[in-house]
């Protein structure tokens, strides 16, 4: 596999991770940012 | 505890009875702004001079004592029943010095009881900002009463409210106004029947269910020599009361109250009529809705414009720099196109909320909220239900945790599920692409079809978000009380920093909140839009090459390049003069270029087709070919179950995977073809049922996570989702079966 095949793997792990930790975990599963809903802008707009 | 007073506050909403009542009693509670949050019974105990204790009870707010509402009888059942524990012995009376006029009117009906009572003057603090001067002496002697002059802000007047608690019994219990003259025939009667009892107390027992239905109903029971009038003549009775009140206490404030009057309370007391005006009121709020539906249109498709290009350019830019291979395209086609796809819509989103902020600044929103009770009303939904509906428009989250302040739990619920038909700032992109793709671009009145379009989209969500309630109004059956008080704030240039705040804050919370969840999906899209596990996907080239050779190009490639290649013919010939060589030199090498280019895009599409993603919505096609879809359209709806703006996001990657032309996302989108007909796919029909799909359907996780934060179940986020989207899915199989 090259060089190029393995970033592809990897960006895709990322994303993955993310999504299943946003939305699939349980809250006090999560990596990160636990509890409170920061990073979401003010009003909590596009969070869970 | 016997020794002790009973004071009972009591006030118009908003007056500052809660802050009163915090200073005396030293309790800490919370002072919210939001009109009318006192609705349960607060108790505290008050020290007073020379030892006296005082138990001191915050009641809700009231206008008058002729109740329209179950919180207004807490206060009169109150004052009614002399046997009651809490029954005062004193009554503040708390008033806001900018709205003495409509405050009074409650105070003078409670003098009337015969209870003794104190007029606190709260807010001291605005009289110098609004050039009010009052004659205390003036008023004391003409109102018959002792008067506190307070501001809780700057905390003076505290103890001479708690003096005049002590002294309470040096108090006059005289009335003010002499009711009987409304009727006098009538009293004259009354009084003959019930010769013990006080004449203003009979008179509000009988009017009491006049505008309101208590649940325990006292009547007075008619007798051989009295009874009692029909009650729309006991109502006309209780409008001729109000008057006279009214009468009296213009007489007193014209003489003690003095107003500097500024141009600016004469331009707001106009302004005020006009904006929530029967008529008016609605037209101006629908014209200025039109404009900034139409202002997000034309101002915001330049930046946009400029945006598309950027990103064509960036991918165009990746693939010409960096080595190629896969995690190129990936960059190119998956990242750049997600990244793309949150940006573009960036100067609609700040726009809308550009004018939200403006409006909610200005004051104009409070007029907005007022206007719309009349009509919110029969939908079970009171006027409050606005701010929600109308943050909806730029994201449900935010909306759902604003209906907070509805005070009655079955209009706030009903608000929380209905709120998600309104239409969100997520659903603008996808709205924005398939109009642009399928409504034409003519004008009517100066307006675009567009604009229009758009328009009647944010209506239907409305629409929807009403009748929705409307039925939940019928189905749910919760008891709750009803309050509902508008306060009005001065109207004001709007802070430029607020503005700016609101719109950087919004702007940034939908990109990086959802944009990060776009960005994500994106990424995944592409990876599984070009990856298969079939022969046919890795021996895409040679099969597609094959079946041209043998069939040709599709029908929608064929005339692609026959027009292409006429028009460069034509712009040959009228060109400078070539020999006839070179004239069929360049014409060859033409079509061999646009024959290279359509056979690449027909593996591009042979292998998407073949790929994993492929495979997913050649699964869910049966489901989605009713409503007009294709199965690329069939994946992004499924996608934007996430979240809806991943619609655009999700077709970009779809329609640019292995397509290294630099055409932007909307062209590309215009340019597919259903396979069975030849026809464009986005035609008005399936347009329709994709731009009503997405406005029914609840498609956001987040707004699910927040209602259940805020319903504290999951049996309303659910049952949002499953209804929502059936709803959603039938609407837009009516509208394509119709419309085809
Ligand atoms: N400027 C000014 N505002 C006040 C004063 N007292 C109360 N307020 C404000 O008026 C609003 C309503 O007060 P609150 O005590 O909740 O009134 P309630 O509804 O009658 O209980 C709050 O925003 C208070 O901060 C005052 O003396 N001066
Ligand atoms: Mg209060």
């Amino acid at each position: 596999m090259n060089l190029q095949s393995v970033l592809v793997y990897l960006t895709l792990l990322v994303a993955l991770v993310y999504l299943v930790n946003k939305f699939l975990l349980p809250k006090k599963y999560r990596i990160g940012r636990k509890g409170t809903s920061s990073g979401c802008g003010q009003d909590d707009c596009g969070c869970s | 505890m016997s020794k002790s007073i009973n004071v009972a506050l009591i006030g118009n909403p908003n007056t500052g009875k809660t802050s009163v009542f915090n200073q005396l009693t030293g309790l800490k509670q919370k002072v919210g702004n939001y009109p009318g949050i006192t609705v349960e019974k607060k108790e505290g105990i008050c020290k007073l001079p020379r030892g006296v204790k005082a138990h001191i009870l915050d009641l809700p707010g009231t206008y008058s004592l002729n109740t329209t509402s179950l919180d207004e009888s807490v206060v009169v059942e109150l004052l009614l029943n002399r046997n009651d524990k809490d029954f005062p012995d004193v009554v503040v009376v708390i008033s806001d010095v900018e709205n003495l006029k409509r405050n009074l009117l409650l105070f003078t009906q409670i003098k009337d009881l015969r209870i003794p009572a104190i007029l606190v003057i709260n807010m001291a603090d605005r009289m110098r900002r609004k050039g009010i001067t009052l004659d205390l002496a003036l008023l004391e002697k003409k109102l018959d009463t002792r008067i506190a002059l307070v501001s809780t802000r700057k905390n003076t007047g505290i103890e001479k409210i708690k003096e005049l608690i002590a002294d309470y019994k040096n108090l006059s219990n005289k009335p003010n106004v002499d009711t009987t003259v409304i009727d006098p025939e009538y009293f004259e009667k009354l009084k003959k029947t019930f010769p013990n009892e006080d004449l203003y107390k009979l008179w509000l027992v009988i009017t009491q269910d006049v505008n309101f239905m208590p649940i325990e109903k006292k009547t007075i029971p008619d007798t051989a020599s009295f009874s009692t009038k029909s009650k729309s003549e006991l109502k006309r009775l209780q409008q001729k009361e109000t008057i006279l009140r009214y009468q009296f206490i213009n007489g007193i404030l014209k003489e003690a109250y003095k107003v500097d009057l500024q141009a600016a309370r004469g331009f707001r007391a106009t302004l005020d009529k006009i904006l929530t005006h029967k008529v008016f009121g609605y037209l101006i709020f629908f014209f200025i809705l039109l404009t900034i539906f139409q202002a997000i249109y034309d101002w915001s498709s330049y930046p946009m414009d400029f945006i598309d290009e950027q990103f064509a350019a960036a991918s165009e830019w990746v693939k010409d720099t960096l080595p190629p291979g896969v995690f190129t395209n990936l960059i190119a086609e998956g990242i750049l196109a997600g990244i793309g796809g949150i940006v573009i819509f960036i100067p609609q989103i700040a726009f809308l909320f550009l004018f939200i902020a403006l409006l909610e600044e200005s004051g104009y929103m409070s007029r907005v909220v007022f206007l719309m009770d009349r009509v919110m009303r029969p939908f079970g939904l009171s006027g409050k239900s606005v701010v929600p509906l109308i943050s909806g428009t730029a994201c449900a989250i935010p909306a759902v945790m604003a209906t907070r302040n509805i005070e009655n739990w079955k209009e706030r619920l009903i608000t929380i599920l209905v709120t998600p038909f309104t239409t969100c700032s997520a659903r603008l992109p996808v709205y924005l692409i398939i109009i642009a793709l399928v409504i034409p671009e003519g004008r009517f009145f100066g307006l675009s079809y567009q604009a229009l379009t758009l328009m009647l989209l944010y209506i239907i969500g409305f629409m929807a978000a009403l009748f929705s309630a409307m039925i939940l109004h019928r189905v749910l059956e919760i008891r709750s009380r009803t309050f509902f008080v508008i306060e009005m704030p001065n109207y004001k240039l709007p802070l430029l920093k607020n503005v700016a705040y609101t719109v950087i804050e919004k702007t940034k919370s939908f990109v990086y909140g959802a944009g990060k969840i776009i960005l994500a999906i994106s990424i995944v899209l592409w990876f599984l839009g070009s990856n298969g596990y079939s022969d046919r996907f890795a021996q895409a080239e040679n099969l597609v090459k094959q079946r041209i050779s043998e069939n040709g190009f599709t029908t929608y490639n064929r005339e692609d390049i026959a027009e292409k290649f006429e028009s460069y013919r034509t712009e040959l010939q009228t060109g400078p003069a070539l020999s006839e060589a070179q004239l069929n030199d360049s014409l060859t090498l033409k079509m061999e270029s646009l024959e290279f280019r359509a056979q690449r895009q027909e593996i591009a599409s042979f292998k998407l087709e073949n790929s994993y993603i492929g495979n997913i919505g050649k699964a869910i096609e049966p489901l989605v070919k009713p409503l007009g879809y294709d199965w690329k359209i069939g994946i992004a709806v499924l996608t934007s179950f996430a979240a809806r703006e991943v619609f655009v996001g999700t077709l970009a990657t779809i329609y640019s995977v292995g397509n290294d032309e630099e055409e932007t996302i909307k062209n590309r989108m215009a340019a597919e073809v259903r396979d069975e007909s030849d026809k464009p796919l986005f035609n008005l029909a399936s347009g329709i049922s994709l731009l009503l799909f997405y406005a029914f359907a609840m498609q956001c996780m987040s707004t699910l996570a927040v209602v259940k934060r805020e319903t504290n179940s999951w049996k309303w986020p659910l049952a949002q989702l499953a209804i929502m989207s059936t709803f959603a899915y039938l609407i837009a199989l009516i509208a394509y079966q119709i419309l085809k």
